[in-house]
């Protein structure tokens, strides 16, 4: 089944292009990596994939739902991108909490077993401003996964994570690829790419170039 | 090494060269003044008139106190000073030191100058009969109402320069150490010089009372109060310095664990002491609850305005709309993206932050309003809605209380809203705030068709509530419309 499709995606930034008629399937149950120097354009792909930036020209479809005036987000996709994803002056779990509470599909303790699976205290009452990188790096990624989402859009997950959380993340990730859900993933280490990723492609020259 | 010298030389010189021009320039003006009026002066008028020129110390001698209080503050919080003293409370002992031994050489040299000035004149134990002529340049005129003899006068001098400069760098070392940072200090340097001058120009007696200046002139000072007093409450507050010294390192921990309480804290406190200020102010005139939220909303308008009534709008609605726009910031640019994904429309996302901070100014409008009964009532004032310092019903009176001002303060929110949607770091919004503030300026509204400020009564002295209610009301619906194009096209993140 096709989980994401994006079918002659071009999209620029300041008069420079980014991808020129990209096209790209995700299968459900894949992990898929995407790779590229820095200013490549990953972030920018993420950020399309979940409606955040619309695409100059083509369609971009989530769970044959098209993004556009009638679905600006795709549905129950769980998201790190480039941003905080935290109010400072409140717990990580008074954060998990104001987020859940929009969608109500999970309950206080769905929330603090979603702290614990990433190595974070629920009981914690520290503010979130107190946090060191790698304790907001699993806020978020907590964030992502707390209502089961089965679509999870990553960029940079394993930032800031010390060896024990990137060991714990991937796995984390392969027992999710087994519950059948769908990943798309950025990494700066070419390992977590490796050990995780069915397919890897590379942004070169606004093209999307299967490398793995 | 070298050049600092030289600055130095050049800055000296010119401190001289202006102090010396102004000292002559009063001496030439009083000798003038004296002639015309064939009054003979002693030394004490030239004295007085230099010492107390309030053109010279707001312009002058306040923005040079500060830039040596700024100076002594850059200079000296230095990790090396800080091991040194020890702690918090011993640094800011140690820099008022510094800053009071380095301004008594700056006061002892004004001292010195206006006594050469006057050396010609007789030094008498007794005011001159200049000093009885009424003008409204001579300084004498003004002190021996509450002098005896000018040797008080000169004895009162140099201790009120002493209290005020321990109270001016004292405050600015205070206020540093909540923030610890040169801009926030160049700011507090910059906010006092301009407090000065807005509350001389605008010769209201609650600004000169606040105004630091004031407190650097014997003649200001007796201006509006007792000498004796002004010596208690700079005494005063140097206490509370010393007692807020001995907390400084629990106050910062407070701060830094509760910094996002400060600003409520702040508007709670200006508004608060604003609202206390106009009650006890027009007390005299209020009769009823109505006259009182007439008298503390009363606002601005084109042909209603005046300075304490604009700060008072700045205060009261400003402020609470800049509040609107810190939670506004926090819910789009921290957890933004994270919750659009969740209510899956922008829409109903906007739909519920513009609920959420409805519900904020509801709460804030009531807390405004209850806290001017409860001053109102301990005035003694009856509880009747009816006013009558406009021709307003009590109806049409709750009605631009609540009505008017909560879509005025929706209005300034959505502005807000779409600006920061927009320009994300926010710095736009000072741009925001700066355009709405001239809009309150005397004759600019005058058609009543700018979104600013017409929550006030004084709009009611113009326009009617339905002509507010409609400007308002399209205005609001236009920002809906431009907000709707905003949500269409991509979002920048």
């Amino acid at each position: 089944m096709e989980m994401i499709k994006l079918e002659q995606v071009t999209k620029g930034y300041q008069g420079n292009p980014l991808f020129a008629d990209v096209d790209l399937t995700i299968q459900k149950g894949d992990i898929v990596g995407i790779t590229g120097p820095n200013g490549s354009g990953k972030s920018v792909l993420f950020k399309m994939i979940c409606g955040f930036i619309h695409p100059d020209a083509g369609t971009i479809t989530v769970r044959n739902e098209q993004l556009g005036p009638t679905r600006r987000f795709p549905e129950n996709v769980g998201v790190i991108i480039d941003r905080p994803g935290y109010i400072a002056h409140k717990s990580g779990f008074e954060n998990l909490k104001q987020l859940a509470a929009i969608r109500k599909v999970i309950t206080d303790a769905d929330i603090e077993q979603a702290m614990r699976t990433v190595g974070l205290q629920p009981g914690n009452r520290q503010k979130v401003k107190q946090y060191s990188l790698g304790m907001k790096q699993k806020l978020a990624i907590a964030q992502a996964i707390m209502e089961q989402q089965d679509i999870l859009i990553l960029d940079e997950a394993f930032n800031a994570l010390d060896h024990d959380s990137v060991l714990r993340l991937r796995e984390l990730l392969l027992s999710f690829k087994k519950e059948g859900k769908t990943i798309i993933l950025t990494s700066h280490n070419q390992q977590d790419i490796d050990a995780l990723c069915d397919s890897v492609y590379r942004i070169n020259q606004g093209q999307l170039e299967q490398v793995g | 090494m070298k050049r600092t010298r030289n600055i130095s030389i050049v800055l000296n010189s010119l401190f001289i060269l202006v102090i010396s021009y102004v000292a002559w320039y009063r001496r030439q003006k009083v000798l003038s003044e004296a002639q015309e009026f064939s009054k003979d002066v002693n030394a004490w008028d030239i004295t007085f008139a230099i010492q107390n020129d309030m053109y010279l110390i707001l312009f002058f001698l306040m923005p040079l106190l500060l830039f040596l209080s700024f100076r002594t503050i850059e200079q000296q919080y230095e990790p090396t000073i800080l091991i040194r003293v020890g702690s918090f409370r011993n640094w800011v002992y140690y820099s008022i030191k510094w800053y009071v031994r380095a301004v008594l050489t700056l006061f002892g040299f004004v001292l010195l100058l206006s006594f050469l000035c006057a050396v010609d004149q007789p030094f008498t134990l007794q005011w001159s009969p200049y000093s009885q002529l009424a003008t409204s340049g001579n300084i004498s005129h003004h002190l021996v109402t509450t002098f005896r003899s000018p040797l008080s006068v000169i004895f009162l001098q140099p201790i009120l320069w002493l209290l005020a400069s321990i109270v001016l760098h004292g405050l600015m070392c205070l206020m540093f150490l909540l923030h610890e940072k040169r801009n926030g200090l160049l700011l507090q340097a910059a906010g006092v010089v301009i407090w000065c001058i807005f509350s001389f120009k605008s010769s209201f007696g609650v600004g000169e009372f606040f105004s630091p200046a004031a407190y650097f002139s014997v003649g200001a000072v007796s201006n509006i109060m007792q000498p004796w007093v002004a010596l208690v409450i700079l005494s005063l507050v140097i206490a509370l310095i010393y007692l807020s010294v001995q907390w400084i390192q629990s106050l910062r921990q407070l701060l830094t664990s509760q910094k996002e309480l400060l600003p409520y804290l702040v508007y709670a406190m200006l508004a608060s002491l604003y609202i206390l200020l106009s009650s006890s102010r027009a007390s005299t005139e209020l009769q009823t609850i109505g006259d009182l939220f007439v008298a503390v909303f009363y606002g601005v308008s084109a042909e209603d305005s005046s300075f304490l009534q604009l700060v008072s709008h700045l205060i009261l609605f400003f402020g609470l709309a800049y509040l609107s726009q810190l939670r506004l910031q926090e819910q789009m640019t921290a957890i933004g993206p994270y919750t659009w994904m969740r209510y899956q429309r922008l829409e109903k996302w906007a739909l519920h932050v513009f609920v959420r901070e409805g519900r904020f100014y509801l709460l804030a409008l009531s807390l405004l309003i209850l806290g001017t009964i409860v001053i109102g009532m301990l005035q003694g004032v009856s509880l009747s809605l009816s006013t009558s310092l406009l021709s307003i019903s009590p109806m049409q009176l709750l009605l631009q209380l609540f009505g008017i001002s909560m879509l005025q303060l929706m209005l300034y929110s959505l502005f807000s809203f779409i600006l920061l949607w927009q320009f994300p770091d926010g710095y736009a919004m000072l741009g925001l705030f700066g355009v709405l503030s001239v809009f309150l300026l005397p004759d600019f509204n005058r058609y009543g068709i700018f979104p600013s400020g017409l929550n006030g009564f004084a709009q009611l002295q113009s326009f009617s509530l339905t002509h507010l209610l409609i400007v308002l009301l399209i205005y609001v619906g236009l920002s809906l419309v431009w907000l709707y194009v905003l949500f269409q096209k991509s979002i920048r993140i």
